[in-house]
């Protein structure tokens, strides 16, 4: 009796290897055409399937109103091979990577509340240099979805006297100003008709970290800040070569911030701005761009 | 959205503008809704008996929502039902363009003809979609100028690709492969559509961007023979890749 139903067990297992594994599906169109397909998906009155027309698999849909008929499993022997794989719809490069360096412009007035004898030194401050580099998984040939990061640096040092209100002086001072900026980025390329070159545009939401190194006399001060920060970048790319390109690129990056943290001989204190302070910015650069 | 709602208060606006001009001394008698009107291109001469009725144009509001070809051409027939006129000769075909008009604009002559035979054989002309005994179809593809002009898509047939589809844009490719086919264009997403490839015959696809979340999605149609002539040879394209190429 267990012998009996092993051999039926045995024998059912080689009959689905042999047939039932690559059984074939059945449509009927409205032309009364039966086809040996395989059915891929059936999503919203259209029916998508490959079939085999003159020893070639090709992949079609036709819409559930011009289909008679159609079954999954109706044939025992497949036409279309098992092992069969459609080519994806986007063959072009899956990835782009891009570095970035160039000048920078920070956009925001000077403070009221920076005593005159700064002045020329915070708007020293603001012109600076800015690198970068994203990298973004491309989904088709306009889309990608990656992370983006770039750095503002600017530093400025007055060697004379300054004179502040309450007739303080300051015997010299020196500020390094960086401003960081990493986050998730979406991108948009735009071939030209002729293929040679790319309108590129991108949009990144993330984290910007703020920081202030300040010496003055035999005082050094840290100033450290974080915000969320917004970058959008305009560019253009000249392709050099089907996977380089040089890019050329307007950014314009913007944050604010509320408070900040002052450290001195490792004693921390948070100031709290009476105006917010504006991170904007544009940044010019340069750079180049691999498809890969 | 914003335009269908403003359309709401300005009904009239939305539908295209159309100018009737009656020629002289004419009796206006209207014709059944649904009498036949038979229509001659740019480039096709009407049957010399015809009487000329009236001349109408029918353009852009700068509201206008649906002025594809099929519509305004509609209008027209509509219009020639009107003032009794069984014949529409095409004498201008304005197509649509990015800073122009996103409208077809067209300017008819009707005519009142009792010669149905050579009407009737005209239009049996007009729509013998026949190349021939030969082992190939014509698939002729075109996209206005128009919005999203700077997105170029890929037209592919099954994994080949067919041509690069451009803005204000033209080309014919000849299809060898008979059957089912299926016809895809990927930009932020990806369209398809069957195509049962005939030999012997000629499909017209009309190609354009319609609007996505990222950067418009391409839209692919099928016109029908007649209205696909019509638009592809009065189309004149900037690039004009009208050539034969064997896939």
């Amino acid at each position: 009796m267990k012998n009996k139903r092993i051999s039926r067990t045995i024998a059912f297992l080689f009959f689905a290897a042999t047939f039932g594994m690559s059984a074939q599906d059945l449509v009927v169109t409205s032309k009364n055409d039966s086809i040996n397909a395989k059915i891929t998906k059936n999503k919203k009155d259209i029916l998508y399937f490959y079939f085999v027309k003159n020893g070639e698999v090709r992949s079609t849909l036709l819409p559930l109103k011009e289909v008679q008929a159609h079954q999954k499993n109706f044939y025992l022997t497949a036409e279309v091979p098992e092992d069969y794989k459609p080519t994806n719809s986007y063959t072009g490069p899956k990835y782009r990577i891009a570095l970035n360096g160039g000048l920078s412009y920070q956009t925001a007035k000077t403070s009221s509340s920076v005593p005159d004898a700064l002045r020329d030194h915070a708007k020293q401050l603001k012109s600076g240099y800015n690198w970068g580099a994203d990298i973004h998984f491309l989904t088709s040939e306009n889309l990608g979805f990656g992370l983006k990061y770039n750095t503002f640096y600017s530093s400025n040092v007055e060697n004379k006297n300054l004179t502040l209100p309450g007739n303080t002086v300051l015997y010299g001072i020196k500020d390094v100003n960086y401003i960081h900026f990493i986050g998730p980025s979406v991108l948009f390329k735009f071939v030209s008709s002729n293929g040679k070159n790319a309108w590129v545009s991108s949009t990144s939401i993330g984290y910007m970290g703020y920081k202030q190194e300040q010496q003055t006399g035999n005082r050094n001060f840290t100033y450290t800040a974080a915000t969320l920060g917004l970058n959008l970048d305009f560019g253009y790319d000249i392709y050099l070569s089907k996977k380089l390109s040089l890019g050329l690129m307007v950014s314009f990056v913007t944050g604010s911030l509320g408070e900040v943290d002052v450290e001195e001989n490792g004693i921390s204190l948070a100031i709290e701005l009476d105006e917010r302070g504006s991170l904007s910015r544009f940044d010019f650069s340069a750079g180049l761009r691999w498809a890969l | 959205m914003i335009g269908v709602l403003l359309c709401i208060g300005l009904m009239y606006a939305c539908s295209p503008k159309i100018k009737t001009v009656l020629s002289s001394g004419q009796q206006v008698k209207s014709l059944a809704y649904d009498a036949e009107v038979y229509v001659y291109a740019l480039n096709e001469e009407v049957p010399e008996a015809a009487k000329q009725i009236a001349e109408i144009s029918i353009g852009d509001t700068g509201f206008t929502l649906k002025c594809n070809y099929e519509t305004m051409l509609e209008k027209a027939k509509q219009e020639a039902r009107k003032v009794g006129a069984n014949v529409l000769k095409i004498t201008q075909h304005k197509t649509p363009s990015l800073l122009g008009s996103a409208c077809h604009r067209l300017k008819v002559t009707l005519y009142k003809s009792d010669a149905l035979d050579l009407l009737e054989k005209h239009e049996t002309s007009r729509a013998a979609n026949y190349l021939g005994d030969v082992e190939y179809a014509l698939l002729h593809v075109y996209r206005y100028s128009g919005a999203g002009s700077m997105i170029n898509y890929n037209l592919k047939l099954g994994d080949a690709t067919l041509c690069r589809v451009k803005n204000n844009f033209k080309t014919t490719i000849k299809i060898k492969k008979e059957g089912l086919n299926r016809l895809a264009a990927k930009t932020e997403s990806k369209v398809e559509l069957p195509f049962d490839v005939v030999f012997g015959k000629e499909y017209f696809l009309r190609c354009s961007v319609k609007t996505g979340v990222f950067v418009g999605r391409p839209k692919l149609e099928f016109v029908s023979y007649q209205n696909g002539k019509v638009e592809f040879e009065n189309f004149k394209a900037k690039r004009d890749e009208t050539r034969l190429s064997n896939k």
